[in-house]
């Protein structure tokens, strides 16, 4: 009696005889097969034949398909000692369920499930035979197959997809990091694909994005990967890359690959693509990260113009996130009340009289202190927090005019609002709303100072919004007068009350001849227009002097008052007194020769204070300095040229240049030895220069006087 | 100014409070972009996204610092140390706030000058201000 090595429980009453066992082995869909000790063939079944297109009549040799192609599922060879029935004869031990994959002459694939089960004599517990079993399976395992396909594919361009793009980056990652080079992820958008999708059709536009992933396929090379991830959404995956620099030939290889015309129908399309690249391990991130990274980058290409490729700056990212930072921080001090309003006011010099305040927002930051708004507002200028800010601004300057009108004190505040603000499409409605519950006598004491000129692209949007606001008693001002290109276009087209002359025209007037005319300008401009001009940063007596000589009243600045809280402004606008210095401006108009000649007083004046502080600060001009030449300093430019051909024949003014030299001689003298004096010597000379000044300037004053009395 | 006088971030730099130093290396690394991107036909744009980053900059990283002063008591056990730190803060803002108003007026600063102002500025204040700082952070600290 001959032993199976395995016992199958009998569950048949009756024992059939050989014949009727042929008969059931025959009928069997399974292929089953007998083999003696040394592993020859010795039996079939018919199914075994059909497995192997062998006719019963020649019947295998060896191991059937010894000749065939044969794999493991995993893709590995399959060599003939790892055959079931060579492991069964090999180790005495059964083999089941053996997966094989094998390639017939055909091409075709067949895939079996094998075992092997060995006969033992039942004396001497020896092999006598092997049966073994195939099952074909290929049917299972292709829809397995075509399961992952879909599991893991496009079905429209047949490249993989989210879910296997995903698992091929772990793959490349790994590689990577084992190699040591680097790995390029990319995101890539086509540019212009919808349009092809609406005009030719959805049909159309899903050819296109076959084509466009058929070029893919074809350019990249063999271990790279190309993915769709999404309507016309690409990801790349360029491994092995020796430098840095490697991926830009590939993907410029690939912009111009895609922006190569296709035919689509009868009809030629031209579509380009935006790819951003990031690259592993420069850029440590996960997966999901480095994908992000590479669409951040992606859609700074498609910002800088389409067709191209962007890297993904981790510097820039860095910097965008502490903006980002910086914007909340802000938002907070908003939420937290800790912005405020600061007043400064505007003072009428020709009048004496206070005219009103311009609304400063200051940040009271716990940490830092007061900050100035040009050190936070560029932050937000171009988020939409700029307008909320606005809002609040806006909301808070009528709250103070309320309060301050119950207090008797009735003034202008201006408040400022951003470009972007006039153009958010809201905003009349808002200030509506807010100003619904006032009074005409609080909406006609706010003034909107429009910040950011330049950046009125759209002068008839604002114009409709000026215009809606105006009939609610609004003013308007343009501030920053003078900077940028357009103000003329502004002053022309929109309906603007005061024109403010920016104050860095206003600060540098006395030294910068070309400042000085563009305030003079933008005076005349004011006049000619009938506008309201009011100059800001207005810093000393002389700049006042000045600005009333030019015909500007109204004026703003350190000199008249820094701004204040909100708590001092009644009590300062009630103790206000005009200086008296500013009555000697001339009045009505000054002449221009009158004009020049103020304005070589103010540039003496500070030629003065110059030396003074550079010898406070023990170092003196160097003697070479044309500044110290009574020639080449400015009043000296004026005094020996205009001066000198418009007022030579007044007794008053040539009396000026013996003193005017003197001054000079002896400021030369101290700066010369200006090492070798002594504390007392030192200060002996310094008080010389101070008198002499002094007494120049007296006789300046008197020049002047005459000059207005003629 | 060349390309060869990019910083280059060492170990002199290093304040030993983490916190800082890394913040210090973004301002480096925005110093060497502005280094390398910026010249003097660059847009005015340019100009002002730098000054804007480094705005940004002082507002994020000068409150982190003066935070961990007062929460340390800098302030109070080395006041002049202290003094001469928040001034430099305050005069770094200053310059930048100054730079953007030449900006708008015309007046615009030459790459040479703003980049020695933001070097000199950066060295000058974390090789002597922001050590001191950090060493009597990481003095407090050890303490602890």
């Amino acid at each position: 009696m001959e032993d199976i090595g395995v016992h199958f429980p009998s569950i048949w009453k009756h024992r059939p005889d050989e014949r009727q066992l042929q008969a059931i082995i025959a009928t069997l869909e399974e292929g089953i097969q007998l083999w003696d000790s040394e592993g020859k063939h010795l039996y079939s079944n018919p199914a075994i034949a059909a497995l192997f297109d062998f006719s019963p009549d020649h019947p295998p040799d060896e191991f059937s398909f010894s000749k065939w192609p044969c794999y493991r599922d995993d893709g590995t060879p399959f060599h003939l000692e790892d055959y079931p029935v060579a492991r069964v004869l090999a180790t005495g031990l059964a083999q089941t369920r053996v997966l094989l994959h094998i390639v017939k002459p055909d091409d075709s694939d067949l895939w079996l499930r094998m075992s092997a089960y060995p006969i033992f004599d039942a004396k001497t517990k020896r092999i006598t035979s092997v049966v073994s079993s195939a099952a074909d399976i290929t049917q299972m395992m292709e829809q397995g197959r075509r399961m992952e396909q879909m599991a893991h594919y496009d079905a429209l361009t047949r490249l993989p997809n989210r879910v296997l793009l995903a698992d091929r980056m772990y793959q490349a990652m790994a590689r990577s990091q084992r190699s040591g080079e680097t790995l390029a992820i990319c995101m890539m958008d086509l540019d212009g694909f919808k349009p092809v999708n609406d005009t030719l059709g959805h049909k159309a536009g899903d050819q296109l994005l076959q084509e466009v992933s058929h070029r893919l396929s074809d350019s990249i090379r063999g271990g790279d990967t190309a993915a769709r991830i999404g309507g016309d959404e690409f990801a790349l995956l360029l491994g092995g890359l020796q430098s840095l620099r490697e991926f830009e030939m590939i993907v410029g290889r690939l912009l111009q690959v895609i922006s190569s015309p296709y035919t689509i129908g009868e009809q030629q399309v031209r579509i380009s693509a935006s790819i951003g690249v990031t690259l592993y391990p420069n850029d440590g991130s996960d997966p999901d990260l480095l994908l992000r990274h590479a669409d951040q980058a992606m859609y700074l290409a498609k910002q800088a113009g389409k067709n191209q490729f962007q890297l993904f700056d981790s510097n820039q990212d860095q910097r965008l996130k502490a903006n980002r930072g910086a914007v909340r921080k802000i938002e907070q001090a908003l939420e937290q009340d800790q912005l405020v309003l600061y007043y400064q006011p505007k003072v009428d010099c020709r009048q004496g009289s206070v005219l009103g305040v311009e609304a400063l927002v200051r940040w009271r930051h716990p940490v830092m202190g007061l900050l100035s708004p040009a050190e936070f507002l560029p932050l937000i200028e171009n988020d939409d927090l700029i307008v909320t800010l606005g809002e609040w601004v806006a909301a808070e300057a009528m709250r103070q005019i309320v309060a301050w009108q119950k207090e008797g004190l009735d003034i202008t505040v201006g408040i400022n609002i951003s470009a972007r603000q006039l153009y958010h499409r809201d905003f009349s409605r808002r200030l509506r709303e807010m100003m619904a519950g006032q009074p005409e006598s609080v909406t006609r004491r706010l003034e909107i100072e429009i910040v950011e000129t330049t950046a009125l692209e759209d002068v008839s949007a604002v114009k409709d919004v000026i215009d809606d606001c105006r009939k609610l008693g609004v003013r308007f001002a343009l501030d920053d007068f003078g900077t940028g290109f357009s103000s003329l276009v502004h002053l022309k087209r929109l309906a603007v009350d005061v024109l403010k002359i920016d104050q860095s025209f206003v600060r540098d007037m006395l030294n910068d001849p070309e400042d000085l005319a563009i305030v003079e300008g933008v005076i005349g401009m004011a006049a000619a227009f009938k506008r309201t001009v009011v100059a800001e940063g207005v810093e000393t007596i002389d700049h006042i002097l000045m600005l009333l000589e030019l015909g500007c009243d109204v004026m703003q600045g350190h000199v008249l008052s820094r701004p204040m809280p909100a708590s001092q402004v009644a009590g300062w606008v009630r103790s206000f007194k005009p200086d008296p210095l500013w009555q000697m401006s001339s009045s009505p108009r000054p002449t221009r020769d009158y004009f020049h000649l103020l304005l070589a007083e103010a540039n003496h004046r500070q030629w003065h204070e110059e030396i003074m502080s550079g010898l406070h600060h023990m170092k003196g001009l160097a003697a070479s300095n044309p500044k110290l030449d009574d020639r080449s300093c400015r009043f000296g430019q004026w005094y020996y040229n205009e001066g000198t051909r418009r007022f030579f024949s007044l007794a008053e003014f040539r009396a000026l240049e013996l003193v005017h030299q003197q001054l000079h001689q002896h400021a030369k003298e101290i700066c010369e030895n200006h090492a070798c004096l002594s504390e007392g010597e030192r200060q002996e000379q310094e008080a010389r220069l101070v008198l002499e000044n002094l007494e120049f300037v007296h006789l300046l004053r008197q020049f002047r006087h005459t000059l207005a009395k003629e | 100014m060349t390309n060869a006088e990019l910083l280059v971030w060492s170990d002199s730099f290093v304040t030993g409070v983490a916190e800082i130093d890394e913040q210090h290396r973004i301002l480096v690394n925005t110093l060497n972009e502005a280094n390398s991107k910026l010249t003097d036909t660059s847009s005015i744009e340019l100009l002002e996204q730098i000054t804007r980053d480094l705005l940004s900059y002082a507002l994020y990283h000068f409150e982190t610092e003066e935070d961990l002063m007062q929460n340390y008591d800098y302030v109070g056990e080395k006041s002049d140390e202290s003094g001469t730190h928040l001034e430099q803060h305050r005069a770094f803002s200053a310059k930048v706030v100054a730079v953007r108003d030449g900006l708008k007026s015309g007046s615009r600063i030459s790459r040479d000058d703003l980049l020695s102002f933001l070097n000199g500025w950066l060295v000058n204040h974390i090789l002597n201000t922001d050590k001191k700082l950090g060493a009597f952070i990481s003095a407090k600290r050890g303490a602890a």
